[in-house]
């Protein structure tokens, strides 16, 4: 079942004297249930995407164009109040820089009983000893001693918070939760403890998710499907499997050759020659061409259409889709 | 450094500061030109020798310099600060500690407590809608305030509160011995009534000054990743803006509420000169004109103390709220 | 980054390029300051009263300091604009005379200001230990004290006049800029090529004036700027309580002038609310140059 569908999302910055097309006609889903992986270099637009569905751009950011379909009502309708009231209820965020996600002179415990009381119908004294009951439940499940709800954010080590932050996005039973690098600044031993955990909330609550990150290895690791993006436009979606063995355009192919891998033979790491191009002027037609090495004439003027391929849940942008690479 | 180190450390601080303070007063007023006791002795026109003499033998300063700095000290340490020439024979503490200090104290209490809770309203706001129209204008109101002199503005006021309107008295402190008020309540209501001017006055003029500060502070706290994360948990604006921001804004703006507690004891010369309001600023005023020495040597030590001490007080404070500092 | 560069012979080369550099820096620089009109509001402002002042002796219709005896306490008319005053004096004429002492003292106050905080400021920063524990509590206890009463003081001992009274708001307005100087070079202090410099054997004279100072200099000359707003209405302070210029005419003697003949209560406007909009409108120029300037310079503004 379809829980979030992105329709032909853009997202323009518009600065002074230029445009910048930071995400550009991008279309894809989250099934419920699932984890969707959202890969790619920085800079490529995950993170524009998932505050545009937030609608928490910076005051430059504009969604010029899409839908964005939660549970099949448009996010985009909504005026600011309606989305102040759906944050959090059906969808939360876990952002980047996790370690400064709490407030230093309030209690983790206060921020996380804050959000549940706020999305109560109720306001009674009642209501706080309940939100504060979820509090320590969200804490248990999370894995942490309910009685440190009551500390400081700086009283926790970086993994401890992690978890809070966990316990936060889920302390309203959230349908979505779109995590954005949520392991990136931990070490692998706490990383691998927190994918575990939040693939265990996952199953247990039916919860999908928007996984962002640039460490393909932490995608093969626990998502469901894969979506791969580059320079604002999303190139290739399919199932976990059929992206890592059956990848079909070439900078999918490119970026997973240039991790290294454990379990295969060793391997010369490729890295992807060039740069990304500038997203205020982006090269005409395919942009990635220019770093393409199987781009002919049609890829420089024409835009490749966004195609199903190999199964009827694998897409690509490429009109060289499957073509080897050398 | 334990917070207790770190107290032991600033009362050190303080305490060699005031020592330095307490020398430089004594200094700074026998390096003027000439003899402290002439000042006097000029205003009283043509004397007799021997009471020249006996002035001198009063104000000490017949003596030599190092005995003048021992006699200084002995009495500051009894609380005694000399008398004062202008209104000789007043001891200098029994002008100061009077009805001036409580008229400064209530006059300077009420502007700064008023223009600090109108600053950070005002700022966090403009803050909040950086580089709107909003965030321009008040930027803009602001800055004209704090290039107008605030002695101008009172002008102002009077011209137009009281002479164009009549909303307000022109100037003066009522003091509770005047006969003509029946009563304390009496009293009270035409004090409040005489402090509309100054206060507005110079609630125009801290505003000005501390409304940037507050609104610098605030734009620093809302860069921070807890107030995205408190706006992405969809909490009402006015959560994120007073609970979330002003905590961590409050912080440094403890630092301007220190400063401000030396005006609480100095006043505002030209703010209490425009409105005649008998407070420590005008008593400046007096003894600055009339080259009162011992009155104006009273207190520079008097505002320097409280400076001092606010000082101290704000770090402290400082250290103990904010759960992170580490010194 | 270094303007060092230019200066030695080696990297001759180097020089037309960090022309177009500068250029390019002064471009982008222009291009932040004009963000919001306020940058240009104040140099329009202060342009405005730079040129009153310059023109003054031809703007002036009469001497300010000449009574004119027929002329005692006039109501504004076409001979004079802005009325007389009880010796008969236009207040016209001091009004536009005023600019020259507003923006002398404002200028030479704020310029005394900045060369002692900027020396404070990197002495402090720059050596740190007991120095800077010692320059920064003084610092402290100064910008604790109340500017006002303390420039009476020194005022009342030294007596007024315009030297003293620059010299005076001078020496008692370095606080803010010692202050920033001081952090600004703590930190440029950490950078790589500070460290490149040092390990080359570069000694601290060189550090300072050739990498520290003009690295913090723009910082500093925003903070000036604001130095300039304080020194006029210091100034316009004294003057105001008659501690202020003699022989010449400034604003605030001008509002001292309307404060001794009841102006505010005989209604005659004309001779206070000039002078005080002037005072108010040239500093507003400052701080609005100040402000803009420090939008694009401030580093904790910077990165937004």
């Amino acid at each position: 079942m379809v829980l979030l569908e992105v329709k032909n999302l853009s997202t323009h910055f518009f600065l002074k004297e230029s445009r910048v097309r930071a995400v550009d006609d991008v279309c894809f889903t989250v099934e419920k249930g699932k984890i969707l992986g959202v890969a790619g270099e920085s800079g490529c637009g995950k993170t524009t995407t998932a505050l545009s569905i937030m609608r928490m751009l910076p005051p430059a950011g504009k969604i010029v164009k899409g839908e964005i379909y939660l549970e099949g009502i448009d996010l985009l309708k909504k005026n600011k109040e309606e989305m102040r009231q759906t944050k959090w209820k059906e969808l939360s965020y876990i952002f980047q820089y996790a370690m400064n996600a709490f407030n230093p002179v309030m209690t983790v415990g206060e921020q996380i009983a804050e959000v549940i009381i706020e999305k109560q119908d109720t306001n009674s004294k009642s209501g706080k000893k309940e939100a504060w009951k979820k509090v320590k439940e969200s804490f248990e499940i999370v894995g942490l001693d309910p009685d440190r709800s009551k500390n400081y954010p700086h009283e926790f080590s970086g993994g401890m918070r992690q978890r809070a932050i966990i316990a936060m996005a889920m302390a309203c039973d959230p349908k979505l939760l779109i995590a954005d690098e949520p392991v990136t600044a931990l070490d692998v031993i706490v990383e691998k403890k927190i994918l575990k955990l939040l693939r265990e909330i996952q199953t247990k609550y039916d919860l999908g998710i928007m996984f962002i990150t640039h460490d393909l290895s932490v995608i093969a690791e626990s998502c469901d499907e894969v979506a791969i993006m580059y320079a604002g436009k999303l190139v290739e979606v399919g199932d976990a499997s059929t992206i890592f063995h059956k990848g079909a355009h070439p900078y999918t192919r490119m970026l997973i050759r240039s991790f290294p891998s454990i379990l295969g033979e060793c391997k010369r790491i490729e890295p992807i020659s060039g740069i990304p191009p500038d997203l205020a002027n982006p090269p005409l037609g395919c942009r990635f061409h220019p770093r393409c090495p199987i781009a002919t004439k049609e890829c420089k003027e024409e835009i490749p259409p966004f195609e199903q391929f190999s199964t009827s849940r694998h897409q690509v942008a490429c009109f060289h889709a499957g073509e080897s690479i050398a | 450094m334990s917070l207790k180190s770190y107290i032991a450390r600033r009362a050190l601080d303080s305490i060699f500061l005031l020592i330095v303070t307490v020398v430089f007063n004594f200094v700074l007023f026998r390096i003027m030109p000439g003899n402290p006791a002439l000042a006097v002795l000029g205003r009283t026109g043509q004397v007799r020798p021997e009471f020249r003499e006996a002035l001198q033998i009063r104000y000490g300063t017949n003596l030599p310099i190092w005995d003048q700095f021992v006699i200084y000290l002995q009495r500051l340490l009894e609380g005694d600060l000399g008398f004062s020439f202008y209104y000789y024979p007043t001891p200098v503490s029994d002008l100061i500690f009077s009805h001036r200090l409580l008229n400064t104290v209530l006059l300077m209490g009420i502007s700064i407590l008023l223009s600090f809770i109108l600053a950070i309203i005002f700022g966090t706001i403009a803050a909040s809608k950086f580089k709107s129209k909003t965030d321009l204008v008040s930027i803009f109101i602001t800055l004209t305030s704090y290039s107008t002199p605030v002695f101008w503005v009172g002008m102002l006021i009077i011209f137009y509160f009281f002479g164009q309107f009549h909303l307000i008295p022109l100037s003066g402190s009522p003091r509770l011995e005047d006969p003509k008020y029946a009563d304390f309540f009496a009293w009270a209501l035409d004090y409040c009534y005489h402090l509309i001017g100054p206060v507005t006055t110079l609630t125009i003029s801290f505003v000005g000054a501390w409304f940037l500060i507050a609104r610098d502070q605030m734009l620093g706290v809302f860069m921070e990743d807890y107030i995205t994360t408190a706006r992405a948990k969809g909490l009402k604006e006015r959560r994120v803006l007073f609970v979330h921001a002003r905590k961590n804004a409050m912080l440094p703006m403890i630092s301007v509420l220190a400063l401000a507690m030396t005006y609480l004891v100095s006043g505002a010369t030209l703010t209490e000169t425009v409105f005649s309001w008998d407070g420590i600023g005008l008593l400046t005023f007096d003894a600055v004109t009339y080259s009162d020495y011992p009155l104006l040597q009273g207190l520079f030590l008097l505002v320097a103390a409280v400076a001092i001490f606010s000082s101290f007080l704000a770090d402290i404070i400082y250290a103990y709220l904010d759960p992170r500092i580490r010194y | 980054m270094s303007i060092t560069g230019a200066k030695d012979g080696s990297i001759q080369y180097l020089t037309p390029s960090l022309l177009t550099r500068y250029k390019i820096r002064f471009n982008r620089f222009w291009h932040l300051y004009t963000d919001s009109p306020f940058g240009l509001i104040g140099i329009f402002l202060v342009l405005l009263f730079v040129g009153m002042g310059v023109f003054a002796p031809i703007l002036a219709p009469y001497d300010p300091n000449r009574p004119m005896v027929g002329d005692r306490s006039d109501n504004p008319s076409l001979s004079h604009p802005l009325g007389t005053d009880r010796l008969g004096r236009d207040i016209f004429s001091q009004m536009i005379f005023g600019a020259q002492v507003s923006l002398l003292i404002g200028l030479s106050a704020a310029f005394i200001s900045l060369v002692i905080g900027t020396f404070i400021g990197l002495t402090s920063g720059y050596y740190g230990g007991f120095i800077d524990l010692l320059l920064m509590r003084i610092t402290d206890f100064f910008i604790q004290l109340p500017t006002l009463p303390l420039m009476l003081v020194v005022v009342s001992l030294f007596g007024g006049g315009m030297e003293n009274l620059i010299l005076i708001i001078g020496f008692l307005g370095w606080t803010g800029t010692a202050r920033i100087v001081r952090s600004e070079t703590l930190s440029i202090k950490q950078r790589a090529f500070v460290e490149a410099s040092k390990s080359v054997g570069a000694g601290n004279r060189h550090i300072i004036i050739g990498h520290i100072l003009p690295n913090v200099f723009p910082l500093i000359f925003a903070n000036a700027i604001l130095g300039v707003v304080n020194s006029i209405i210091a100034e316009a302070g004294l003057s105001f309580l008659g501690f202020g210029v003699v022989g010449s005419w400034s604003w605030g003697r001008v509002l001292y002038e309307a404060g001794r003949e009841n102006a505010i209560l005989l209604g005659s406007w004309w001779h206070f609310i000039p002078p005080g909009i002037s005072i108010m409108l040239l500093a507003l120029g400052f701080s609005l140059i100040s402000f803009s300037l420090n939008e694009v310079l401030n580093p904790r503004l910077r990165e937004r």
